[in-house]
């Protein structure tokens, strides 16, 4: 990875949250520092309830923080900011009642940004990842690896500068999984984003990522951070054959495993 | 075109056939009752009197034709009904709206909108006849009553019933709490809706009737009543029948906008 990556984009400091009901209070998450710098792409692990999607939610300003802050160029995060964060459901949640074309220029139209230059970069982005022949079509018409490129291509639409992944993989079959990560991995590489992938799959983590945050279970802290070095030319897929990535997956899975 | 193979054909005619004899089943119920009523008539198993037989109700229908009475009952009958359909979707469709934006008001008029749906609405004809006066206008607001709590309780039901995760996605997009209602809610809802005006139309239809017994001077519910007081069971029956194709008709074309609009998927 490239060495150079010292402007500091999201920052947060001792964020925590919980969540209320009548039945009492669930702690989410609790005491989460780190910083992510521009063009990095940060894995996020942790035991299934810990917190990983309240996070996202967190960074792109669905929920506020109820203790610390989050800061995005050094400035406190609104919901407002939501423009420069682009937050990938885990499921694709394409609309039947619209074409692909209408689903994913669905951002710019809420915005009311709908300029012929947005509409010419979308449709740029539709040919390049294999999509433009089925503009018309509707999402039953696509397969599973198509709409989470679909749903991709509809959270770039905006031009976020920061992607957050909510295990955009996990309705895939195995199959599927690796090659639409493969292809989800070089796009976002080549649009230079700076991405966030919150996944449960510990060699998808190593695979894709160039730091991997692990969280303890509810209420979920940071429980330690391993920075992955593969060489910059290796695709996701060309990583899983990498004699380091035993080792990276070695050791996360110790991590994970490792109750304290 | 490829060839249609003949496993293929085969399996066409087999479908086909079934489909055949449930036509002719259909057409030989509809040619047997006619004809044994009639036949029962003549002979006289049946008194013609009180039961009728198609063929008085055909010569009846004929010459009230003829007159330019009929056309007239069964206009204002047609006009009721859709005014009153018309305004229910409508009503219907904007206090869902209102109702799904105010969480409070929702919660507050829930247990009036059940009490107003589970009243019989027949009940409450005779008190609009007396409020509002005998005319048209009441007739379509007897014919509203039966089917708008009904439809807004539903309505509201399947508003609620769309994915979390959707509005989450508006929501993701910079969108706000109106964008989830026009990008998600009403879209994924029409399916819904078509179905809920399906059933509207025949409750409307019921009202209207209920209407034209109590207040009426013209239409066919006007004419059913009448004509059983005074012993005209010929236009009795007749009305009835006029009334089976007036549903008729009117389902059919709500069917073919729903079919139009399902055909834009495919
Ligand atoms: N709306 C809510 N109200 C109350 N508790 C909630 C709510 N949403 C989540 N929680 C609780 O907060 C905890 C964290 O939830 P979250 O969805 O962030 O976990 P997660 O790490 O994404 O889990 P998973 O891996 O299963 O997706 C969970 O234990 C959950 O029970
Ligand atoms: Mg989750």
């Amino acid at each position: 990875m490239e060495e150079i990556m010292d402007e500091k984009l999201l920052e947060l400091v001792s964020v925590g949250y919980a969540y209320h009901t009548m039945q009492g209070e669930t702690p989410a998450l609790q005491n989460i520092n780190f910083t992510v710098y521009k063009g990095e792409f940060v894995a996020i692990v942790g035991p299934s309830g810990c917190g990983k999607s309240t996070l996202l939610s967190l960074l792109c300003g669905l929920l506020e923080p109820e203790h610390g802050s989050i800061l995005l160029y050094g400035q406190k995060l609104y919901q407002k900011s939501a423009g420069n964060i682009g937050y990938m459901l885990q499921h694709d949640h394409l609309f039947e009642w619209r074409t692909i074309e209408q689903n994913v220029l669905l951002g710019p139209e809420i915005a009311g940004k709908l300029t012929p230059r947005r509409r010419e970069a979308v449709e740029h982005m539709l040919k390049t990842y294999g999509l433009y022949k089925f503009k018309d079509a509707r999402p039953s018409q696509l397969s599973g690896g198509m709409r989470q490129r679909a749903a991709l291509v509809r959270t770039l639409a905006l031009e976020p500068e920061i992607l957050l992944l909510d295990e955009p993989f996990s309705a895939l079959d195995y199959q599927t999984r690796l090659a639409v990560g493969d292809d989800i991995g070089s796009i976002i590489k080549k649009e230079h984003k700076t991405a966030i992938l919150v996944t449960h799959d510990l060699s998808e983590a190593v695979s894709l990522g160039s730091r991997v945050i692990v969280l303890s279970a509810r209420p979920g802290r940071i429980k330690n951070v391993i920075n992955i070095k593969f060489p910059e030319y290796l695709t996701p897929l060309q990583r899983r054959n990498a004699p380091e990535f035993k080792d990276y997956f070695n050791q996360l899975w110790k991590e994970m495993n490792e109750h304290e | 075109m490829s060839e249609i193979s003949l496993a293929q054909q085969k399996f066409l005619s087999s479908k086909k056939r079934p489909r055949r004899t449930v036509n002719c089943g259909r057409i030989l119920i509809f040619v047997c009752f006619v004809a044994l009523w009639e036949g029962a008539a003549a002979l006289g198993l049946i008194d013609s009197f009180i039961f009728s037989s198609p063929s008085k109700v055909a010569a009846c229908f004929l010459s009230m034709l003829m007159d330019h009475t009929l056309l007239s009952h069964i206009g204002i009958t047609l006009f009721e009904t859709v005014v009153s359909f018309l305004l229910v979707t409508v009503c219907a469709l904007a206090i869902t709206i209102l109702l799904w934006f105010c969480r409070k008001l929702s919660e507050t008029l829930e247990p009036y909108l059940v009490i107003l749906n589970s009243l019989p609405k027949s009940a409450l004809a005779p008190l609009l006849i007396v409020w509002l006066g005998a005319s048209y206008r009441t007739i379509i607001v007897t014919g509203m009553s039966v089917a708008i709590f009904g439809s807004i309780l539903s309505l509201y039901t399947s508003f609620q019933e769309v994915d979390p995760e959707k509005a989450k996605l508006i929501y993701t997009l910079g969108g706000k709490k109106y964008h989830v209602m026009t990008k998600v809610i009403l879209p994924a809802n029409i399916p819904a809706m078509f179905s809920l005006m399906k059933v509207n139309i025949g409750l409307c239809l019921v009202g209207v009737i209920i209407g034209e017994f109590i207040a009426a001077r013209q239409g066919l519910g006007y004419l059913i009543i009448y004509g059983s007081q005074v012993f005209k069971l010929d236009w009795v029956i007749m009305s009835i029948v006029l009334l089976c194709l007036m549903a008729m008709a009117l389902y059919g074309l709500l069917g073919m906008a729903e079919r139009r609009y399902l055909k834009r998927f495919r």
